[in-house]
């Protein structure tokens, strides 16, 4: 080999070694360490934690560390409490909302929040030009007045009940306003808070919060949290088993067995408001006949179907949305009765059954492809001719979320629904000129139920037009096969304390030690 | 190959890469789904989804939003991903380090062990050592990547505990994930290399280094693997090129934050903005390794000429 290749292999020789030297992403969770650092594993990318431009859970999960709102929710209770606002009050005209700020509080920036950051965030949240991913929330808010250093007035275009409700989630975030500006797009990296922790390293598979030096929480709460992505469930699990991680979430159920049987960590259920139904089209012969809806519903046997599929990690359905949710009903669930399924399909003509289509995504659900199978034989048993399709969720929700048309193509598709508040869950979904309602279900009785609910401040009356519209939709109507609601699991390491999941599937570490 | 030939082979990548940006812009477009109504979820107001939607630009007739989107891209400006609000160049460079680096790692001991192996086994033809290599290199091109990646970490992390199973930073950290992703590499190669050496054994100049005396490490060294590197080279440059496109299976197992788990995500949300950048990416990094084979083969034949 003549000296001048010998010097070009060499070179590439030299130039590959540093390939693989370089590239130290963010550090290095090492075992052990004197820093008290929880080490949770999810299963979804982080790649913004900016609050208004995204509205994934994993994120928001993290952004709920960084950020505090105005006001915020109990999950006990269901009513909004103060955070930031330290109360508020509407005014006679309904339009008014004026919010009196605590005090003394500072950005991880350094920076006071008062009356002028809360101006700052709410019109860059509803700035057409910036862009809020959720903007239709807090499209109602008309403008933000200073009043004083530590009060701001908030008027609104119409009466908007819900402001404080929408004020409460994550994307309403306070954000540090000398940052934001500064930052610019960075500040999807280095989002700047009220919050307890603030961003430490920021890499697309580890990000690390530390505390935020100008919070004051309890001294047992964790230094660090670090969030690392792992989007394989079985490679998660063995991470928790192998001491890679403190907290886990998102274990299916067949894990559960192997992981109750580690003395050093522990599996907690939490309650969803996942309510996992069958949608129906009530538009399309012959779903538009109600005796076929509850032959539908006679036919599925839910207790064996959480017990088998789900691991008994779930609930079967005793209304049309989920307990736990406001003015949730408990009624007596749909009985297994195929028997009975198929005289009410004789009944309605079709002694024979008819042919069905069944659409179910992949991957979106707890079990929901696997789900999808069971279904199509409970509904084979009572003679019906099923059409399972397993769908990727992206053109699936395009095609199964649109308004309903007689002539549709979507028969019957699984949704999970996981809203909060009974006005947002029931009208939104039941009501019969709803822009949600993409089943085409009408009922003039329950229409006129929810519009009086909503309308009603009394919180006994409102209870009362409430369970009666879920009666006449769970019981009567039945304008879907109501199936399950599912539960949250989660793996922690003995010995970590304060982790909490809430009912609609947030992971909140606040509190979390160690 | 002098300067001027290779400037005109790196000129001759551009009307390929418009080839596959147009190929990329229709099939994203055309395959169904919507990428605001499913980075938005199935609860999400109706307004927010219209006015997403022309935000984006979604709106516009397709031959406006390509050329607009061509425009931009190259003036050096790929759009800002719809998932995260967030510039794709940006994405793609903070994911790009992890997968070069997995992708090199793997290569070169998918080289090391296969051109090692398939050697041996070219050499020791028919005997057990043979025997061993094939076994082990039909295992590696059939076993899946995802249950080795498993089964690595249930034994030497959960088991063990000598390996962390997740994680980047440190040497320790790339030992499972390379060795999972090499494993497909290395076999390839191995056959290869056995292939190649079989049939270079039979040629005469081969026996002619035998009889003048040559001592058989010298003609295997000088004779031998120098003339039955052609096509390994070239296998390892097919296989260099498809881990730079990133590893989606043992970047799901193992944490690793490269841009194949990146793409999916975005080809499974139709982020177009992130799914066309991360594609021409990919185009472009290929065609890249195949000059650089080019360069390699010069080297290494010096019949070669271009």
């Amino acid at each position: 080999m003549n000296t001048k290749r010998f010097r070009i292999v060499a070179a590439a020789i030299l130039v590959f070694v540093f390939m693989m030297g370089c590239g130290t992403y963010g550090q290095t969770t090492t075992r052990g360490t004197a820093v008290r650092e929880i080490r949770m594993i999810e299963g979804t990318q982080i790649k913004s934690l900016n609050p208004y431009k995204g509205i994934t859970a994993c994120e928001d999960n993290l952004r709920w560390l960084i950020f505090d709102m105005l006001v915020k929710m109990n999950y006990e209770t269901g009513r909004v409490e103060p955070m930031l606002a330290e109360r508020w009050e509407v005014k006679p005209d309904g339009l008014t909302w004026v919010f009196y700020l605590k005090k003394g509080v500072r950005f991880s920036d350094g920076t006071p929040f008062n009356a002028e950051s809360v101006k700052f965030s709410l019109d860059t949240m509803i700035d057409p030009n910036y862009g809020h991913v959720m903007a239709a929330q807090y499209s109602l808010i008309e403008k933000t007045t200073i009043i004083d250093d530590y009060t701001v007035e908030v008027k609104t275009k119409t009466p908007f009940a819900a402001l404080v409700l929408n004020l409460s989630k994550v994307n309403a975030a306070m954000v540090g306003p000398r940052s934001f500006k500064a930052l610019g797009d960075d500040f999807a990296f280095k989002p700047v808070g009220t919050g307890p922790y603030k961003v430490k390293t920021f890499t697309p598979e580890l990000v690390v919060l530390e505390r935020n030096p100008y919070y004051s929480g309890p001294e047992t709460w964790a230094d660090e949290i670090s969030y690392r992505v792992v989007p394989e469930a079985g490679a998660r699990v063995a991470a928790l088993e192998a001491g890679d991680a403190d907290v886990v979430v998102k274990i299916p159920p067949e894990f559960v067995k192997r992981l109750n049987q580690r003395t050093d960590l522990k599996v907690i259920p939490f309650p969803s408001l996942y309510h996992i139904s069958l949608e129906i089209n009530n538009l399309k012969k012959p779903y538009s006949d109600v005796r076929v809806r509850h032959a539908l519903n006679y036919a599925i046997d839910r207790k064996a179907l959480v017990a088998a599929v789900l691991g008994g990690f779930g609930e079967e359905a005793k209304s049309c949305y989920a307990r736990g949710n406001e003015y949730w009903v408990e009624m007596e669930p749909w009985e297994y009765n195929p028997k009975k399924a198929k005289q009410l399909l004789a009944e309605a003509g079709y002694p024979n059954g008819f042919t069905a289509k069944l659409w179910v995504p992949h991957g979106r659900y707890l079990k929901d492809a696997e789900i999808g199978e069971v279904v199509h034989k409970y509904l084979t048993d009572i003679g019906i001719d099923v059409r399972l399709e397993v769908w990727e969720w992206s053109p699936y929700v395009d095609k199964s979320l649109q308004l309903a048309r007689a002539d549709d193509e979507k028969e019957i598709f699984m949704v999970g629904r996981a809203t909060i508040g009974a006005d947002y869950t029931l009208t939104r979904l039941f009501h019969s000129a709803s822009n949600g309602n993409v089943t085409g279900y009408a009922n003039s009785r329950v229409d006129a139920l929810l519009e009086k609910a909503s309308r009603t401040f009394d919180v006994k009356e409102a209870a009362k037009l409430y369970e009666e519209a879920q009666r006449i939709i769970f019981k009567e109507d039945a304008p879907w096969i109501f199936l399950h609601s599912q539960q949250q699991i989660i793996g922690v390491r003995e010995g970590v304390k304060g982790v909490y999941a809430t009912p609609d599937e947030y992971l909140r570490l606040r509190e979390a030690s160690k | 190959m002098t300067a001027r030939q290779l400037i005109r082979r790196a000129l001759q990548v551009i009307p390929l890469l418009m080839v596959v940006s147009i190929v990329c812009f229709a099939i994203v477009h055309l395959v169904p789904g919507d990428p605001v109504r499913t980075i938005l979820g199935p609860m999400v107001d109706e307004r927010d989804i219209v006015r997403l939607r022309d935000l984006l630009g979604l709106n516009d007739p397709y031959y406006v939003q390509y050329f607009s989107w061509i425009d931009r891209a190259v003036r050096g400006d790929f759009g800002k991903s719809i998932a995260s609000g967030l510039p794709v160049s940006r994405e793609l460079a903070l994911r790009f380090p992890a997968t070069l680096q997995l992708a090199a790692v793997s290569v070169v001991i998918g080289t090391i062990l296969g051109v090692l192996g398939g050697t041996a086994a070219a050499i020791w033809r028919g005997t057990a050592i043979d025997l061993v290599v094939t076994v082990i290199t039909v295992a590696g091109v059939s076993i899946p990547i995802f249950w080795l990646g498993l089964v690595l970490i249930m034994l030497f992390s959960v088991r063990l505990g000598w390996l962390p199973s997740i994680g980047t930073g440190t040497w320790s950290h790339m030992v499972l994930p390379a060795a999972t992703l090499a494993a497909q590499p290395t076999a390839i190669i191995a056959r290869m290399t056995r292939s190649c050496v079989l049939e270079t054994l039979d040629q005469d100049y081969v026996r002619t280094a035998y009889s003048k005396g040559l001592p058989e490490h010298v003609v295997i060294l000088r004779h031998v693997l120098k003339n039955a590197m052609i096509p390994v080279i070239t296998v390892m440059g097919l296989q260099f090129g498809t881990l730079l496109s990133g590893a989606v299976i043992t970047e799901s197992v193992f944490g690793w934050p490269g841009i194949g788990k990146f793409t999916v995500d975005a080809v499974l949300q139709r982020d177009y903005p992130a799914i066309q950048a991360a594609v021409l990416l990919m185009a472009a990094l290929f065609c890249l390794v195949n000059l650089l084979v080019d360069v390699l083969y010069g080297l290494v034949d010096p019949r070669v000429h271009y």
